[in-house]
């Protein structure tokens, strides 16, 4: 089998050397893709004809001396709902089996700016909201430690591609964990930035208030490359800030010492996470102690805070994009999407207004924790991913995902691999940051990565 | 005999143009009982002067 594919730094590494062409590195890409795929499933869309020519343009590029950039040439891939002028967008949905995109969206504009080559799209649940075993028009992806298991949602694609070693950045989204849960349970990096940090322009929403775009990577450093290239202001999206983007791999390397950082332990002992990843969450806090750091225990508001503010904004926005389609033509959506959705018609008006007070207030009282430290340690999951045959399909789940406290306060939180359950499947570490301080998240993530040895470990079904 | 929450239920449905297999109606009668529970929270007092976090900021018109 085609070996994995290297770390974005690495081949942009090779590229600048002149020891690897981007032709060869997309043609690694596409053989080890084919070679995975079958089992994987993490791409809907393949886009081999264009990716190979696009190589060809980039080495061509690179050889007169027009190098745009460190990853000129690097293959990538879009989450399914990420628009590409002249490739449709399905959302893994019936309803969008015929949706060509007419533009492409901020992210793939500023990827193909900076030279990069684009190898498809990639599964996902449901307008990223579905259920994982429903009867949709693509399969779900798999997760590569174990095909069994849940790859984590609804980023799952994304997930999937970057723990094989089919590409180096996918992209993802992530408007209760969608980008976080997938990093954790695939072993990955994933960042959700803060709100507003990279535009949404050109991606199919699901709640307009929480939507976050970002990045997967198998390396933080990685991570900090691909958020060079994203990162800045779009006008074109409402939710998009004006603040200055900073530079993410300038201070990557300056380690933790004298920094201050909380673990939320408490927050995870109220949702009760499992032993495992308390366990893993505990071993990362001393990890960073023993590099330098103070860790202090810090008390994040009630949970229960979190899950109401959350659940009312997603169920009502939700439900306003998709009401129509709900009404007319039901059959076409996954059981599984279709009830969720439909929870929305129980929100009250009162109780959006209220939801979007108690947001302005939970993100108030968490940015009067950040007065005293630098960031703050979560649990982004309650254990390792499980069986797929035993997804929470519920149109209310038992446990609500506890990485959307974020997406509440908008903060940035980076999940990076720290450990593995008796099960042989991956745990993680969240690291969360002030907003607009994605620099100071990824330079404790990489301080971390570089004192462990987790995110080396691969996959048994990506071995080469 | 619907209960009081019940029949808010069927309203919702009702009001929202939605409707639902009669063999998901009791998985969906709970998840709305589990979603008002959840959303009691919203109904602690709050000050008057919170204002919401989805409030507008207008940007400045274009010239002409």
């Amino acid at each position: 089998m085609s070996a994995p594919i290297p770390s974005l730094a690495e081949a942009s590494a090779a590229i600048a050397a002149g020891t690897l062409s981007p032709v060869a590195l997309t043609e690694q890409a596409l053989a080890r893709i084919a070679a995975l795929e079958p089992r994987l499933n993490a791409f809907i869309t393949l886009t081999a004809d264009r990716a190979r020519a696009a190589a060809a343009a980039a080495e061509a590029e690179i050889r007169e001396g027009r190098r745009r950039g460190p990853l000129h040439g690097i293959p990538y891939a879009l989450k399914d709902i990420y628009d590409v002028a002249g490739i449709r967008t399905t959302a893994h949905s019936r309803l969008l089996l015929d949706n060509v995109a007419q533009a492409d969206s901020d992210a793939t504009e500023r990827l193909e700016a900076a030279g990069m080559v684009l190898l498809g799209k990639l599964a996902t649940h449901e307008f990223a909201r579905g259920g994982v075993n429903d009867d949709l028009p693509f399969p779900r992806a798999k997760n590569p430690w174990n095909p069994a298991c849940f790859a984590g949602g609804s980023s799952s694609g994304s997930g999937a591609a970057v723990a094989s070693g089919m590409v180096a950045l996918a992209m993802g989204s992530d408007t209760g964990g969608s980008i976080r849960i997938p990093a954790a349970f695939c072993g990955v990096v994933g960042l959700k930035p803060t709100y507003g940090r990279l535009s949404r322009r050109g991606v199919v929403p699901l709640s307009f208030g929480l939507d976050h775009t970002g990045p997967l990577t198998r390396t933080v450093e990685d991570c900090a490359l691909a958020m060079q290239a994203l990162a800045g202001f779009d006008p074109r999206d409402p939710g998009s800030a004006d603040q200055p983007v900073e530079d993410y791999t300038a201070r990557l390397r300056e380690g933790v010492r004298d920094l201050r950082i909380g673990h939320a332990r408490g927050y995870a002992v109220e949702a009760a996470v499992g032993a495992e990843q308390m366990a893993a969450m505990d071993a990362a806090a001393e990890v960073l102690a023993r590099l330098g750091a103070e860790v202090v225990e810090v008390p994040l508001p009630a949970l229960r805070r979190f899950e109401a503010a959350c659940w009312t904004i997603l169920h009502a926005e939700s439900f306003a994009v998709h009401q129509q389609d709900l009404r007319t033509r039901p059959d076409l959506y996954g059981r599984t999407l279709r009830e969720r959705l439909t929870l929305g018609a129980f929100v009250t008006g009162p109780h959006y207004v209220q939801a979007q007070r108690l947001r302005r207030r939970l993100t108030q009282e968490v940015d009067a924790l950040f007065a005293g430290l630098d960031a703050i340690l979560c649990a982004p999951a309650h254990g390792p991913a499980p069986l797929a045959a035993e997804a929470d399909d519920n149109p209310w789940r038992r446990q609500q995902p506890i990485t959307a406290a974020f997406n509440v306060t908008g903060h940035p939180a980076l999940c990076l691999p720290a450990g593995f359950a008796a099960n042989g499947m991956p745990l993680s570490l969240q690291v969360v940051g002030r907003s607009f301080e994605e620099a100071m998240v990824l330079r404790i993530g990489h301080a971390f990565e570089q004192a462990t040895e987790w995110h080396t470990l691969r996959p048994p079904e990506a071995q080469a | 005999m619907p209960d009081e929450m019940e029949l808010d239920f069927q309203s919702a449905l009702r009001v929202a143009g939605i409707a639902i297999p009669e063999d998901r109606y009791a998985i969906m009668l709970e998840a709305y009982r589990s979603y008002r529970a959840m959303a009691a929270v919203l109904d602690e007092p709050t000050p008057y002067e919170d204002e919401p976090a989805a409030a507008l900021h207008p940007a400045r018109s274009p010239s002409r």
